[in-house]
């Protein structure tokens, strides 16, 4: 955390200066043009003016030249002086913004019939209005010059557009004579060409042949050092592992990558420094360099192109290609690929040769024809080619052709260029068959670049690259943070490979590198849809700015929790509220700081909330009424987090207050989320609201046959004796009803803590029971009731008469066995022989 | 991790907003400003109280008061009474 502050401050810092440092360079340059009295703002500028204005009319007719570089150096010339007409008048603005506030200090001039003012403030008046003058009409001829400099600018660059299209459709005749006359002027040149090799090569050995010789071994040394140090440096990210099936898309992005710019690099730079050496040891002379230079280059295309075209399609071994054609298609496009680079260069490097030798332009024709048919009738080929991996994947296998629409693609331009050059356009052959060579090698490395960035999304693939491992060592992050990084990472290569591509591509085809910066920013800072106006940085700015407000939030909602809230001892309730509330308003906030850094204009929003406020309003009743019942909460504090709450029909502890309900945990363990508007709008019922105390009811019943006064006391004493009841208040009991069944009591008694509630009453009931045993005092009544029957005097002396019977049969007998069996059925008679023996009352048993 | 990042975006978002040179109208009544931008000539009429941003790359500014003045972006232009302070 520390080092993260003061890096943080550091980089605060470093933005607040960098606003300020140019601030504080103009206030001082500004202080310079009125301090230095000898140096008048005013008639530096207008002398700026003039000399802008002469080497204006200079410029004036280069404008309808012929060269091209000329062309481009009269617009660079005419743009600076256009610049140095902007800069004379923003140096001028400061002295007009003195004059003017001098002028309204002194003030109006007085009307007529006013008394007159002194003299020097009207001469200063007057001065200064002069010289206000003289600024504004500086600034007018600026204004007018540049105007004027901006069209020839313009008219500049028509001209050059005008002669490429000349030059590029310039129409000759192909016919047998140009063969004809094309064949013996190469004879001649041919002659020419080694004649003039062979000059220089004699001249070099006699006159120079030490300076030729330091100068190709030094180019070998280096050559060799490069080679060898490259490869033992760099050759385990060069080298291809063939045990490895199935190597991972990065691996074989980064060993193509290397493999491409290692020994392009080598080369690059034993070229360079052969010619260096050459040059600087007056080897060369000046009409051998340029073809020395040509020749360099050719090489170095075709060597760089051909290394691309094997890295990126490895034909020997198919696991390490980077797309996906089949082995005949990779060898074959590898073949294709090299003859157009080389077909392409030498016509350059040849190029470069007819202007040394001034040869004849119909062997450039010639040329130029030649080799525009030839990339043409390769493309053609390349069209037919049956490149595209099989169904199955394996390579081996014969290869599907191109996807239609390529195929297309690449046929028109084939054919294309073929009748372009027949029909005798051969510049604008040259040049299509140049241009799509370029595009095509950056739009492929676009493709590589953004196949790599599709790998690196791939789940669980960021996490194995270099830069992966090293942030997950680094910042101890989760797997999860590590595949979004890789996400990030994934669109950030996307968009540097399209930022990269693209504008290579456009430069190619002639758009100028400022325009397409201007573009940029244009694009960047305002985009204009109608009236709205939409500015993609503002857009960044606004969402960074918003993020940054939410962590200064939690940051000092955390501070302020454990520095201030925690060491003053304040209730956890008060701090969870105070917490809250600090995030709500640091949250609007930074809602309000990043809208407005995104420039967006909420006054139209506001107008369709209007029109839709009433519909809103009434949908959002019950939220809205939440969420203000949550803020009374929150400040009122009926019930803080934790406290014993019975609402309605809900009871239970309070776990958590948010916006717009509240979290009640049962002692089931069930969480019910209640509305806050219900906590509000109806009766709450809080346990623990001051205190903890709380009082225990408990019914006692006993039987109706007790003495109330004794059951009291008895209660009494046992409740007096419970130790976990307070003593003061005294705990109390109370004679509620009787019936003739039940006495009922009640036994009241306070508890230091009423979560204890359930326990106490619990005891107090088995001290209770046992004691009301120990006192004999009956609880309910005896087993079986007694049933009185009542039986008329008849019927009860017959009923004796029958027992007595009984009674003798069975002491005659001399016991008869008690109960009833199947050898000895009971006597029916004796119940037949019975008169109807009719109960009045109850029921016999 | 993450609040490298948001320092980094910080310090863009400082930065980011400072293309163009910005006038406002602290008058009473609309204004209309003469702005030739890069052989242009166009009028930028001005509500009371506005701002609009102009000129990312540099401009001529004529004011209502007949003044004249070269912007480069970056600057503040106050319209008061016709009379424009340059910040």
């Amino acid at each position: 955390m520390p080092r993260f502050k003061r890096l943080f401050l550091a980089l605060f810092l470093f933005a607040a200066l960098g606003g300020g440092v140019p601030a504080i360079v103009a206030t001082t340059a500004t202080a310079q043009n009125v301090v230095l009295g000898g140096v008048d703002p005013v008639a530096q500028a207008a002398e700026q003016i003039a000399a802008a204005k002469r080497k204006l009319e200079g410029l004036r007719d280069s404008v309808n030249g012929d060269n091209d570089a000329a062309l481009i150096d009269a617009k660079v010339n005419i743009d600076s002086v256009n610049s140095a007409l902007l800069q004379t008048s923003i140096a001028l603005t400061p002295r007009l913004n003195d004059v003017s506030n001098r002028l309204e200090q002194l003030g109006k001039p007085p009307a007529e019939g006013q008394p007159e003012e002194a003299a020097d403030v009207t001469e200063e008046r007057n001065r200064l209005t002069a010289e206000r003058l003289q600024i504004n009409t500086l600034t007018g001829d600026a204004e007018a010059l540049s105007i004027a400099a901006t069209q020839l600018s313009n008219a500049v660059t028509q001209t050059r557009r005008d002669l490429f299209t000349k030059q590029l459709l310039a129409h000759t005749e192909i016919s047998q004579s140009v063969f004809a006359d094309g064949w013996t002027a190469l004879g001649t040149e041919v002659a020419s060409f080694k004649r003039m090799i062979g000059a220089w090569l004699t001249f070099v050995w006699k006159y120079k042949p030490v300076a030729l010789g330091i100068a190709v071994m030094l180019s070998l040394a280096s050559a060799l050092v490069l080679l060898a140090g490259g490869y033992r440096l760099f050759g385990n990210l060069i080298r291809r592992d063939p045990t490895n099936a199935q190597p991972a898309y990065m691996s074989r992005f980064s060993v193509a990558f290397w493999s491409t710019i290692i020994p392009s690099l080598a080369l690059t730079v034993f070229f360079v420094a052969t010619f260096l050496f050459m040059t600087s040891l007056n080897v060369l002379r000046p009409d051998i360099a340029p073809i020395l230079s040509a020749t360099f280059g050719f090489i170095g295309m075709v060597v760089f192109v051909t290394l691309l075209g094997r890295a990126v399609l490895a034909p020997a071994e198919p696991s390490w290609r980077l797309v996906g054609v089949s082995n005949a298609g990779a060898r074959d496009l590898t073949i294709a690929t090299f003859m157009i680079t080389f077909v392409n260069g030498l016509d350059y490097a040849l190029g470069a040769i007819c202007v040394a030798l001034s040869s004849p332009v119909v062997l450039t024709v010639l040329k130029s024809f030649i080799s525009s048919m030839l990339v043409g009738l390769l493309i053609l080929a390349i069209s037919f080619l049956r490149p595209v991996v099989a169904a199955d994947g394996d390579p081996a296998a014969r290869g599907r052709p191109w996807p239609k629409p390529v195929s297309v693609v690449l046929q028109l331009i084939g054919a294309g260029l073929i009748a372009a050059s027949i029909a005798g356009y051969v510049g604008l052959s040259r040049f299509l068959a140049t241009q799509i060579v370029v595009t095509g090698a950056v739009a492929v490395t676009v493709y590589i670049g953004i196949r790599s960035a599709r790998a690196i999304s791939a789940p669980n693939q960021f996490g194995e690259t270099l830069i992966g491992r090293y942030l997950q060592k680094r910042f101890q992050m989760s797997p999860v943070a590590i595949d979004q990084t890789g996400l990030v990472a994934s669109i950030l290569i996307y968009l540097f490979a399209l930022s990269i591509g693209i504008p290579l591509v456009l430069i190619s085809w002639g758009f100028q590198p400022r325009d397409l910066e201007l573009l940029a920013v244009r694009l960047f800072t305002e985009i204009s849809i109608g009236t709205v106006r939409i500015s993609i940085l503002g857009i960044l700015a606004g969402i960074a700015l918003f993020a940054f407000g939410l962590l200064a939030t939690r940051w000092f909602q955390k501070w302020l929790d454990r520095n201030v809230m925690a060491r003053s001892h304040v209730d956890t309730g008060v701090r969870n509220s105070v917490k809250t509330g600090v995030g709500y308003l640091g949250t609007a906030l930074a809602g309000l700081i990043g809208i407005s850094a995104a420039g967006i204009d909420l006054s139209s929003l506001a107008l369709v909330a209007g029109a839709l406020s009433l519909g809103i309003g009434f949908g959002l009743q019950n939220i809205v009424s939440n969420f203000v019942s949550g803020l009374i909460l929150l400040v009122e504090r009926p019930f803080k987090v934790g406290d014993w709450v019975a609402t309605g029909t809900n009871e239970g502890f309070v776990r958590k207050i948010s916006v717009r309900a509240t979290e009640i945990e049962t002692f089931q363990r069930q969480t019910i989320i209640v509305p806050n508007s219900l906590l509000i709008n109806g009766s709450v019922g809080n346990w623990t609201h001051r205190n903890r105390l709380g009082r225990v009811d408990m019914p006692i019943a006993v039987h109706g046959s007790n003495d109330p006064a004794r059951v009291m006391e008895i209660l009494l004493s046992v409740v007096r004796d419970q130790p976990n009841l307070l003593r003061n208040p005294e705990p109390a009991v109370v004679f509620l009803d009787f019936t003739a069944a039940v006495l009922e009591f009640e036994v009241r008694g306070f508890l230091a803590d009423v979560l204890n509630g359930a326990t106490v009453r619990s005891e107090l009931r088995m001290a209770v029971f046992k004691r009301l045993q120990q006192e004999g005092i009956a609880i309910g009544g005896p087993a079986a009731p007694e049933v009185p029957i009542k039986i008329d005097p008849t019927s009860a002396a017959l009923i004796s008469a029958m027992l007595g019977e009984a009674r003798a049969a069975v002491q005659a007998q001399g016991g008869l066995p008690l109960s009833p069996s199947r050898e000895n059925p009971p006597a029916k008679s004796s119940a037949d022989v019975n008169a109807p023996f009719t109960p009045h009352s109850g029921e016999a048993e | 991790m993450v609040r490298m990042i948001t320092a980094v975006l910080l310090s863009v978002a400082i930065g980011a907003p400072a293309t163009g040179a910005s006038i406002t109208n602290k008058d009473g009544e609309a204004q209309v400003v003469t702005v030739v931008e890069g052989g242009t000539r166009t009028e930028v009429a001005l509500d009371a109280g506005a701002t609009e941003t102009i000129c990312p790359a540099g401009c001529f500014v004529t004011l209502p008061n007949g003044d004249r003045i070269g912007l480069q972006g970056g600057e503040t232009v106050e319209i008061k009474n016709g009379a424009a302070t340059v910040k």
